[in-house]
């Protein structure tokens, strides 16, 4: 090594030197900024959210209504987009492990994988930061689950909408995320079960999987709908997936052949509310169960809240949370048709979105 | 290889003074910067092993893929009742063969080695895919987890920086201290050289892929042990991170250069720049910029010393031609 | 007169004998693309004799402008790869041309027209950077472009900040989708248009003839008097154009863009796929973009074959691979010039042959 520095001339060292100063210097300059902004903090509730990843519209409207309601709840505001680049685990992982340094209060976090990010959650719960997951869960590793819907009404909420469209001896097709999504696993195995008990005559074609990127969810749908002529409807289950279906149908001139119906956000799919491809969306009020997190997260930092207890939110500015229950209930048990499981909150029964009302949601 | 150091010593300065908790409450708490290494160890596994490969000249696209689908494989014998360290040799084991495989099928047949690996990682990730089902195993006995995983030696040296050490120093040994590592180096220089200096080219470089892939595997024992689970996705999002940390460590991605000791310390550079970046209040988008931007700057620095010990432009064009002309002076290897 | 006849790089030359004249290269070039579409037909074929949906013109159509974004991609991938190059960053530079250019469409309404000189623009300032950093900072390629990939796809992250492009004009779904002759997609214009132009820029200029050169032997063309820092900053220009314009293709195509557009699609390794499948070599000097365009119709093809098939979805990666397998085997034997029987009897009888090591 000194062999190296003896070949550099003196004005590379003292060259060196100073850039090693001046990167100290600027380190201590960060690290005193940043213990008096947080002193100045420390008496509002830390929450910190992580998404499945950047840059996703459902995703910004659940951070707004977090921060329409903070004040409400005592939140310190704003609370960032935390989420890794890509739809990683792994990456959510770092994050969390971030915020456990940073010593917050609350996380609150949907997963891309129901089990990864679970020995993190644990060291957070240890360090005695609380855990809310909400959308799609960790069931090992949290204090409670803010489930979207009850899996089976959502459920019948699209196939209703096909049946009513397509008629209910029709072949359907499926088009999900990943193999593996939990959520989405939820939905297709409470579809299935309410189109046995109640369309028997309904044929199914296989799933197609879009891998949550429009491109892939794109091709998988041409894909099916070439391999699958009979088909009349395809029921796309996550954001991706209905651009990409439901762009399809429109690419190929399919319109009025074959129906799109799927849970997904208004917003991105206007071009095709208005072209007649998408008939209908099922979904839940985005905005309005930012502001839940924002409720639980109050209580739960609190400890007011357990399995089988009730408690009541405020409501925030949006009004997302106008059409919920008068109290809120956390499950105490299992519960087969919801789908619920211990210290789950069902946020709200489905919202429908179709040609009539989908420019009303800004999400 | 100073200039890594270096770098590593400045990187661990910052954030020991901009990141308050950077060492975390005392040595051995869960989160401190000893234990970051959970998160990205075993990237630089990997690194270690795809750096075999690096060397001789060749690439491995699908040590990504190996360490997910050996993660899955030996879940799956767990759970379908195999003791779990049987379960992990024998996934080692295995991977090593596929490693054999590949190795086999691009000196036998002659076919880019990028092109054929690309290939193993898109039928390993789908084999895992294939194999986990719709819920990818997991919960593995405690011991298990904690040793190859989250666990430490004493409350603070956790047990994957153990792991890590040994495969390193077994690395460093096996390139710079053994007959087969001054074989492969030279394969990766000049490959028609090495044939006619007696070198079985192919062997060597078949025993590349070998090492690449067992390394990779091991890797993937540890990643399932650290979360927990074995998944189809948790192996291949480290390809890219591991290939980084190879060139940042000096390796000549064309082969044939390189010290084992940088590779290590441009892991750790690596490994610790995003966590640290993060807790430093850092997003996740800039995290990654800054990623590339190490990585530019670095070896930019690197040329622009070239160019001042005379290496020129020409020489390096020269170095890379396939063909040695017959009758020239292999040229100068490329000084670190 | 050995280091001339190899740097018009295409059969190996033996001292004593005189280089192949232009129209014996055409054949051999010719051969070679011709097996790979007779693949593609095959699968084709096949697959629609199993599923007669897959043959139908609507499907074509479709699988046509799929291909197109790739396909472009690919024949910048060729051009970087004459020079013995490689660029990981055409997806970043994809990303950031789609999500720029989609976001200007999608706030103020501009047309398609107006933004391609905005994305071939982009284009060839994102891949200066990569053939600037080549040349003078002394970065392999394989490096460089892996930086720059991770810095492109920072900064589409940082552009798209949260939103997406989700609404276009409509003439970018027309353009993307549409026919303009029955079955032929407008899509495939670009595609074809790109592939003829670089063809004839590579076979008839004197340019095209550098790029070759510097590939085969950057020493020899050197002292031949070939500017050869000027040719490797141009070929990286170039290619990062031709990427500007994939992701504009892409933008039209799936009518929309977002952080992730490019990122997830594996377009990256695709188009170096496309262009090895093809025919052009990573080390250089061998090639040609008509290759590259048939390769990437040969990926989309099997693509939907695969799922059309019926093979469970997640197969898919590992068909695809074999078929890639099967692909660059057939290639290999082809271009050695051997029989499939000679080619089996193993390494040991072509390893002393004079002049073969450049095929390597």
């Amino acid at each position: 090594m000194l062999h190296s520095i003896q070949k550099w001339g003196i004005r590379s060292r003292i060259a060196t030197a100073t850039g090693a100063v001046a990167l100290a210097a600027a380190g201590i300059a960060f690290v005193t900024i940043g213990s008096t902004t947080a002193a100045a903090k420390s008496k509002c509730i830390k929450l910190a959210l992580e998404f499945k990843l950047q840059g996703l519209p459902v995703f910004e409207a659940n951070q707004k209504g977090v921060n329409e309601a903070a004040k409400a709840y005592g939140i310190c505001s704003p609370v960032a987009y935390g989420g890794p680049a890509t739809a990683s685990a792994t990456g959510q992982v770092t994050d969390i492990q971030a915020d456990i340094s940073k010593h917050v209060n609350v996380i609150a976090m949907t997963s891309d994988d129901p089990q990864v990010p679970a020995a993190a959650l644990k060291q957070a719960m240890k360090a005695g930061i609380k855990v809310v997951t909400f959308d799609s869960d960790v069931p090992s590793a949290r204090d409670f689950f803010i489930q979207d819907t009850a899996y089976s009404t959502i459920a019948q909420g699209v196939i209703n909408a096909a049946v009513k469209a397509e008629g209910s001896s029709a072949e359907f097709g499926i088009m999900s995320s990943t193999p593996t999504a939990t959520v989405q696993l939820a939905w297709i195995a409470a579809m299935q079960s309410y189109v046995k008990a109640k369309y028997p005559n309904i044929t199914w074609a296989p799933i197609g999987y879009g891998q949550s990127i429009v491109a892939t969810s794109l091709t998988q749908a041409e894909a099916m709908i070439h391999a699958n002529p009979n088909i009349k409807a395809i029921l796309p289950i996550d954001g991706a997936a209905v651009v990409g279906t439901a762009e399809a149908v429109s690419d190929l001139s399919d319109t009025g052949k074959i129906g799109v119906f799927g849970i997904g956000d208004p917003e991105p799919n206007q071009t095709y509310f208005a072209n007649g491809s998408l008939t209908a969306l099922e979904l839940w009020n985005e905005i309005g169960q930012g502001e839940l997190i924002d409720c639980v997260a109050y209580e739960a930092v609190n400890n007011k809240i357990h399995a089988g207890s009730t408690f009541k939110c405020a409501h925030g500015p949006s009004g997302g949370l106008v059409n919920g229950p008068a109290k809120w209930t956390v499950a105490s048990g299992t519960n087969a048709t919801t789908g619920a499981n211990k210290n789950t909150i069902i946020f709200s029964k489905p919202l429908e979105f179709t040609k009539a009302n989908y420019l009303k949601y800004d999400f | 290889m100073f200039s890594l150091v270096f770098i590593l010593v400045v990187e661990l300065l910052f954030f020991n003074f901009a990141v308050s908790s950077f060492w975390g409450g005392g040595w051995g708490s869960s989160v401190s910067m000893l234990g970051d290494g959970e998160n990205f160890l075993f990237t630089s596994m990997i690194a270690l092993g795809v750096m075999f490969v690096i060397f001789a000249g060749d690439i491995d696209l699908s040590v990504g893929a190996m360490s997910g689908f050996a993660g899955v494989m030996m879940a799956e014998f767990h759970l379908g009742g195999m003791n779990i360290w049987v379960a992990v040799v024998l996934a080692v084991a295995i991977a090593a063969l596929i490693g054999l495989i590949q190795g086999l099928i691009i000196t036998y047949f002659k076919l880019e080695s990028l092109l054929v690996t690309l290939a193993g990682w898109f039928i390993l990730q789908s084999a895992a895919l294939a194999w986990e089902g719709a819920v990818p195993p997991y919960g593995f006995p405690k011991h298990f987890d904690s040793l190859l995983g989250t666990g430490t030696v004493a409350g603070t040296v956790p047990n994957q920086l153990v792991i890590f050490a040994i495969l390193a120093l077994l690395a460093t040994l096996i390139v710079h201290r053994t007959r087969f590592g001054r074989q492969l180096v030279l394969v990766g220089h000049n490959r028609d050289a090495a044939g006619y200096a007696g070198v079985r080219v192919s062997v060597t470089r078949i025993r590349a892929f070998v090492l690449s892939a067992t390394f990779a595997g091991i890797a993937g024992m540890c990643i399932a042990a650290t979360y927990s689970t074995a998944d189809d996705n948790l192996g291949p999002t480290l390809l890219l991170p591991a290939i980084t940390a190879v060139v940042l460590g000096g390796v000549d991605i064309f082969g044939g250069a390189g010290l084992v000791p940088g590779v290590i310390v441009a892991s750790f550079i690596l490994g610790w720049l995003t966590p640290g970046l993060l807790q430093d209040g850092v997003s996740d988008t800039w995290a990654s910029i800054a990623i590339g931007v190490l990585l530019l700057g670095s070896l930019t620095v690197k040329g622009i010393t070239d160019r001042r010990q005379g290496v020129s432009m020409l020489d390096r064009l020269r170095a890379r031609s396939a063909t040695a002309t017959p009758g020239a002076p292999p040229p100068a290897p490329d000084a670190t | 007169m050995t280091a001339v006849s190899q740097s018009l790089g295409r059969a190996p030359a033996r001292p004593g004998t005189r280089a192949p004249r232009s129209s014996a290269l055409r054949r051999f070039v010719r051969r070679r693309e011709l097996l790979l579409v007779i693949i593609t037909v095959a699968v084709f074929l096949i697959t629609d004799a199993v599923n007669s949906g897959f043959g139908t013109g609507g499907y074509i159509s479709f699988m046509l402008a799929d291909a197109m974004p790739l396909a472009i991609l690919a024949v910048g991938q060729t051009i970087v790869c004459l020079v013995r190059g490689i660029d990981l960053s055409v997806a970043g530079v994809l990303g950031m041309v789609a999500v720029s250019t989609g976001f200007l469409a999608q706030d103020h309404g501009a047309s398609v027209w107006l933004m391609l000189p905005l994305a071939l623009g982009m284009g060839i300032g994102l891949g200066v950077i990569n053939g600037l950093f080549v040349v003078f900072a002394r970065i392999p390629p394989i490096i460089v472009t892996l930086g720059t990939l991770i810095v492109y796809q920072g900064v589409q992250e940082l552009i798209c900040a949260s939103r997406a492009v989700e609404t276009l004009p409509p003439m970018y779904a027309k353009l993307g989708n549409d026919n303009f002759l029955p079955d032929i997609p407008y899509m495939l214009v670009p595609g074809v248009l790109v592939t003829v132009v670089v063809a004839l820029i590579l076979w008839r200029t004197a340019w095209g003839r550098s790029l070759y050169a510097v590939g085969s032997n950057a020493e020899a063309a050197f002292r031949a008097g070939i500017r050869v820092k000027w040719v490797l900053i141009s070929a990286y220009t170039v290619c990062g154009m031709l990427a500007g314009l994939g992701g504009l293709a892409f933008l039209v195509h799936y009518d929309s863009a977002d952080s992730q557009s490019g990122l997830s699609t594996s377009i990256n390794l695709s188009s170096i796929a496309a262009a090895l499948i093809g025919g052009t070599l990573l080390t250089g000097g061998k090639g040609g973009v008509v290759g590259s365009f048939i390769a990437a119709l040969f990926l989309e093809v099997t693509i939907q074959a695969v799922i059309v098939l019926g093979v469970p979805q997640v197969w898919d990666q590992a068909a695809v691979g074999t078929l890639l397998l099967a692909a660059i085997l057939v290639n290999r034997y082809q271009a050695s010039g051997r029989s499939l029987s000679q080619a089996l009897a193993g390494p040991l009888r072509s390893r002393w042959q004079p002049g073969h090591g450049g095929a390597q």
